[in-house]
Protein backbone atom coordinates (compact mmCIF):
# COMPACT_ATOMS: atom_id res chain seq x y z
CA UNK A 1 0.00 0.00 0.00
CA UNK A 2 1.22 3.41 -1.04
CA UNK A 3 2.94 6.36 1.54
CA UNK A 4 1.62 8.89 -0.21
CA UNK A 5 -1.50 9.31 1.73
CA UNK A 6 -2.17 9.18 5.45
CA UNK A 7 -3.68 6.26 7.44
CA UNK A 8 -6.99 8.13 8.51
CA UNK A 9 -7.40 8.97 5.08
CA UNK A 10 -7.72 5.91 3.65
CA UNK A 11 -9.79 4.34 6.37
CA UNK A 12 -12.03 7.18 6.32
CA UNK A 13 -12.34 6.88 2.43
CA UNK A 14 -13.34 3.17 3.00
CA UNK A 15 -16.00 3.81 5.70
CA UNK A 16 -17.44 7.17 3.22
CA UNK A 17 -17.32 4.21 0.59
CA UNK A 18 -19.74 2.00 2.86
CA UNK A 19 -21.84 4.10 3.80
CA UNK A 20 -22.23 5.83 0.09
CA UNK A 21 -23.03 2.03 -0.74
CA UNK A 22 -25.92 2.09 1.34
CA UNK A 23 -27.42 5.23 0.21
CA UNK A 24 -27.03 4.24 -3.18
CA UNK A 25 -29.34 0.71 -2.23
CA UNK A 26 -31.51 2.96 -1.13
CA UNK A 27 -32.16 4.33 -4.08
CA UNK A 28 -30.68 7.80 -4.13
CA UNK A 29 -27.87 8.62 -6.53
CA UNK A 30 -24.01 8.27 -4.80
CA UNK A 31 -22.95 10.94 -3.21
CA UNK A 32 -19.69 12.43 -4.42
CA UNK A 33 -17.17 13.70 -2.02
CA UNK A 34 -15.61 17.53 -3.31
CA UNK A 35 -13.59 20.09 -1.51
CA UNK A 36 -10.36 19.63 0.36
CA UNK A 37 -10.91 16.26 0.63
CA UNK A 38 -10.88 15.66 -2.96
CA UNK A 39 -8.03 18.29 -3.83
CA UNK A 40 -6.23 15.66 -1.20
CA UNK A 41 -6.73 12.60 -3.13
CA UNK A 42 -5.76 14.19 -6.19
CA UNK A 43 -2.55 15.91 -4.90
CA UNK A 44 -1.36 14.25 -1.94
CA UNK A 45 -0.90 16.81 0.08
CA UNK A 46 -2.40 17.93 3.27
CA UNK A 47 -4.78 20.41 2.52
CA UNK A 48 -6.78 20.40 5.32
CA UNK A 49 -8.31 18.20 5.47
CA UNK A 50 -9.97 17.18 8.91
CA UNK A 51 -13.13 16.86 6.79
CA UNK A 52 -14.76 15.41 4.43
CA UNK A 53 -17.42 17.91 2.20
CA UNK A 54 -19.88 15.73 0.26
CA UNK A 55 -22.85 16.24 -2.27
CA UNK A 56 -25.81 14.37 -1.60
CA UNK A 57 -29.46 15.14 -1.78
CA UNK A 58 -29.71 12.49 1.06
CA UNK A 59 -28.19 13.96 3.36
CA UNK A 60 -30.20 11.97 6.50
CA UNK A 61 -30.02 8.70 4.79
CA UNK A 62 -25.65 8.67 4.35
CA UNK A 63 -26.15 10.76 8.13
CA UNK A 64 -27.95 7.39 9.58
CA UNK A 65 -25.21 5.21 7.32
CA UNK A 66 -22.09 6.84 8.68
CA UNK A 67 -23.72 6.39 12.43
CA UNK A 68 -23.80 3.02 12.19
CA UNK A 69 -20.07 2.83 11.04
CA UNK A 70 -18.48 5.07 14.00
CA UNK A 71 -19.16 8.63 13.25
CA UNK A 72 -20.75 11.02 15.86
CA UNK A 73 -22.65 14.06 16.10
CA UNK A 74 -20.39 16.77 18.06
CA UNK A 75 -21.52 17.75 21.17
CA UNK A 76 -21.14 20.48 23.30
CA UNK A 77 -22.33 23.84 24.28
CA UNK A 78 -23.49 25.99 21.41
CA UNK A 79 -22.54 23.20 19.04
CA UNK A 80 -24.22 23.34 15.91
CA UNK A 81 -25.46 20.17 14.64
CA UNK A 82 -24.63 19.63 11.15
CA UNK A 83 -21.64 17.31 10.40
CA UNK A 84 -20.17 14.51 12.22
CA UNK A 85 -17.02 13.36 12.84
CA UNK A 86 -15.15 10.41 13.51
CA UNK A 87 -13.32 10.54 17.10
CA UNK A 88 -10.99 7.83 16.22
CA UNK A 89 -10.01 9.16 13.05
CA UNK A 90 -10.41 12.47 13.62
CA UNK A 91 -11.88 13.23 10.53
CA UNK A 92 -15.81 15.13 10.02
CA UNK A 93 -18.19 14.61 7.35
CA UNK A 94 -20.45 17.66 6.06
CA UNK A 95 -23.35 17.62 3.50
CA UNK A 96 -22.10 20.99 2.09
CA UNK A 97 -24.74 20.53 -1.45
CA UNK A 98 -27.62 18.53 -3.24
CA UNK A 99 -26.34 19.67 -6.41
CA UNK A 100 -22.47 18.71 -7.70
CA UNK A 101 -21.24 22.50 -8.34
CA UNK A 102 -24.86 23.85 -8.94
CA UNK A 103 -25.35 21.46 -11.93
CA UNK A 104 -22.49 23.33 -14.24
CA UNK A 105 -20.11 20.48 -13.79
CA UNK A 106 -20.64 17.20 -16.40
CA UNK A 107 -21.85 14.45 -14.12
CA UNK A 108 -20.39 12.04 -16.96
CA UNK A 109 -17.53 13.33 -16.17
CA UNK A 110 -17.50 11.97 -12.54
CA UNK A 111 -14.65 9.86 -11.79
CA UNK A 112 -14.16 7.67 -9.11
CA UNK A 113 -11.88 6.15 -6.19
CA UNK A 114 -11.46 2.76 -7.30
CA UNK A 115 -11.29 1.09 -3.54
CA UNK A 116 -11.84 -2.80 -5.18
CA UNK A 117 -15.35 -3.81 -4.71
CA UNK A 118 -16.32 -0.09 -3.53
CA UNK A 119 -15.47 3.36 -4.45
CA UNK A 120 -16.06 6.96 -3.95
CA UNK A 121 -17.33 8.98 -6.97
CA UNK A 122 -15.39 12.30 -6.88
CA UNK A 123 -15.30 15.58 -9.75
CA UNK A 124 -13.36 15.42 -12.43
CA UNK A 125 -10.35 17.13 -11.73
CA UNK A 126 -11.11 19.75 -14.45
CA UNK A 127 -14.38 20.46 -11.75
CA UNK A 128 -11.75 20.40 -9.10
CA UNK A 129 -9.22 22.92 -10.86
CA UNK A 130 -12.13 25.30 -11.97
CA UNK A 131 -13.97 24.94 -8.61
CA UNK A 132 -10.49 25.96 -6.93
CA UNK A 133 -9.90 29.38 -9.24
CA UNK A 134 -14.05 30.20 -8.95
CA UNK A 135 -13.06 30.62 -4.74
CA UNK A 136 -9.72 32.72 -5.71
CA UNK A 137 -11.57 34.66 -8.33
CA UNK A 138 -14.83 35.60 -5.85
CA UNK A 139 -12.22 36.79 -3.30
CA UNK A 140 -7.93 37.08 -4.15
CA UNK A 141 -7.04 38.47 -1.27
CA UNK A 142 -8.74 36.16 1.23
CA UNK A 143 -8.08 32.85 -1.22
CA UNK A 144 -4.98 32.82 -2.37
CA UNK A 145 -4.24 29.41 -1.44
CA UNK A 146 -6.80 28.02 -3.78
CA UNK A 147 -5.04 29.46 -6.75
CA UNK A 148 -2.05 28.03 -4.96
CA UNK A 149 -4.39 24.56 -5.35
CA UNK A 150 -5.31 24.98 -8.31
CA UNK A 151 -1.65 25.42 -9.59
CA UNK A 152 -1.03 21.83 -7.84
CA UNK A 153 -3.93 20.14 -9.69
CA UNK A 154 -2.89 20.88 -12.87
CA UNK A 155 0.23 20.31 -12.70
CA UNK A 156 -0.18 17.06 -11.04
CA UNK A 157 -3.21 16.48 -13.75
CA UNK A 158 -0.38 16.54 -16.74
CA UNK A 159 1.50 14.12 -15.24
CA UNK A 160 -0.61 11.49 -15.66
CA UNK A 161 -0.71 8.61 -17.93
CA UNK A 162 -3.86 8.47 -17.96
CA UNK A 163 -7.18 10.47 -18.65
CA UNK A 164 -5.50 13.41 -20.04
CA UNK A 165 -6.70 16.64 -18.99
CA UNK A 166 -9.52 17.74 -21.49
CA UNK A 167 -8.44 21.49 -22.16
CA UNK A 168 -11.36 22.42 -23.87
CA UNK A 169 -13.62 21.59 -20.85
CA UNK A 170 -11.19 22.82 -18.15
CA UNK A 171 -11.48 26.13 -20.34
CA UNK A 172 -14.93 26.38 -20.21
CA UNK A 173 -15.41 25.47 -16.61
CA UNK A 174 -13.17 28.30 -15.38
CA UNK A 175 -14.32 31.22 -17.30
CA UNK A 176 -17.78 29.56 -16.22
CA UNK A 177 -16.80 29.41 -12.50
CA UNK A 178 -14.55 32.41 -12.46
CA UNK A 179 -17.50 34.64 -14.51
CA UNK A 180 -14.96 35.31 -17.60
CA UNK A 181 -12.43 36.79 -15.06
CA UNK A 182 -9.60 33.90 -15.69
CA UNK A 183 -8.74 31.42 -17.87
CA UNK A 184 -6.68 28.81 -18.97
CA UNK A 185 -4.07 30.68 -19.90
CA UNK A 186 -3.71 32.22 -16.70
CA UNK A 187 -3.51 28.77 -14.99
CA UNK A 188 -1.08 27.85 -17.49
CA UNK A 189 1.34 30.88 -16.78
CA UNK A 190 1.19 30.27 -13.28
CA UNK A 191 1.88 26.92 -13.14
CA UNK A 192 4.99 27.80 -15.32
CA UNK A 193 6.43 30.46 -12.93
CA UNK A 194 9.37 29.56 -11.21
CA UNK A 195 7.64 29.72 -7.62
CA UNK A 196 5.45 27.23 -8.51
CA UNK A 197 7.71 24.51 -9.90
CA UNK B 1 -17.12 6.61 -15.44
CA UNK B 2 -12.88 6.98 -15.26
CA UNK B 3 -12.08 4.59 -12.34
CA UNK B 4 -8.41 5.93 -10.85
CA UNK B 5 -7.05 3.36 -7.70
CA UNK B 6 -4.98 4.47 -4.87
CA UNK B 7 -2.24 2.94 -5.93
CA UNK B 8 -2.38 4.53 -9.55
CA UNK B 9 -3.06 8.16 -8.43
CA UNK B 10 -0.36 8.02 -6.27
CA UNK B 11 1.79 6.89 -8.66
CA UNK B 12 0.80 10.06 -10.72
CA UNK B 13 1.48 12.23 -7.80
CA UNK B 14 5.40 10.71 -7.19
CA UNK B 15 6.27 11.20 -10.68
CA UNK B 16 5.11 14.83 -10.19
CA UNK B 17 6.97 14.86 -7.08
CA UNK B 18 10.30 13.24 -8.63
CA UNK B 19 10.48 15.53 -11.35
CA UNK B 20 10.11 19.06 -9.66
CA UNK B 21 11.97 17.87 -6.29
CA UNK B 22 9.31 18.01 -4.26
CA UNK B 23 9.40 15.97 -1.00
CA UNK B 24 6.98 15.75 2.30
CA UNK B 25 3.56 16.57 1.79
CA UNK B 26 2.79 20.44 2.63
CA UNK B 27 3.47 21.42 -1.42
CA UNK B 28 -0.03 21.87 -1.70
CA UNK B 29 -1.33 25.66 -0.04
CA UNK B 30 -3.85 24.96 3.22
CA UNK B 31 -7.06 26.50 3.24
CA UNK B 32 -7.00 30.16 4.98
CA UNK B 33 -10.70 29.17 6.47
CA UNK B 34 -11.73 32.76 5.39
CA UNK B 35 -15.04 31.66 3.86
CA UNK B 36 -15.74 28.70 6.26
CA UNK B 37 -18.95 28.45 7.56
CA UNK B 38 -20.14 28.57 11.17
CA UNK B 39 -21.27 24.94 11.21
CA UNK B 40 -17.97 24.36 9.61
CA UNK B 41 -15.82 25.78 12.28
CA UNK B 42 -17.47 24.27 14.66
CA UNK B 43 -16.76 20.71 13.36
CA UNK B 44 -13.56 21.47 12.97
CA UNK B 45 -13.21 23.09 16.24
CA UNK B 46 -14.26 19.76 17.81
CA UNK B 47 -12.35 17.62 16.30
CA UNK B 48 -9.32 19.58 17.79
CA UNK B 49 -10.57 19.38 21.08
CA UNK B 50 -10.55 15.91 20.84
CA UNK B 51 -7.29 15.61 19.96
CA UNK B 52 -6.21 18.17 22.68
CA UNK B 53 -8.41 16.25 25.56
CA UNK B 54 -6.45 13.27 24.96
CA UNK B 55 -3.27 14.83 24.75
CA UNK B 56 -2.20 14.47 20.76
CA UNK B 57 -1.29 16.91 18.78
CA UNK B 58 -3.58 17.97 15.99
CA UNK B 59 -3.77 15.69 12.65
CA UNK B 60 -4.61 18.27 10.94
CA UNK B 61 -3.99 22.06 10.25
CA UNK B 62 -7.08 24.83 9.55
CA UNK B 63 -7.81 27.93 11.08
CA UNK B 64 -11.10 27.98 12.59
Amino acid sequence: MTNTYRHEFLTALRLLAEAFGEVEAAGWKRPILVGGAAVEFYTGGEVVSGDFDVVTAAQHDLEQALLRRGFERPSGPGMLMRGLLHRELRIGVEVVSGTLFDGNAEETRVGLIDLGSTGVPIPAIEDMIADRLGQYSSNEAGHPEMLGQAVRLYQIAMSRLEFPLDREYLSRRIEHETSGHYGLEFLIERANEPDHD
Amino acid sequence: MNRITIERQAETIERWKSRNGVTGRDYVPVNSGVSRTPSKRALLRSLAEISADEGDPPRFYANF
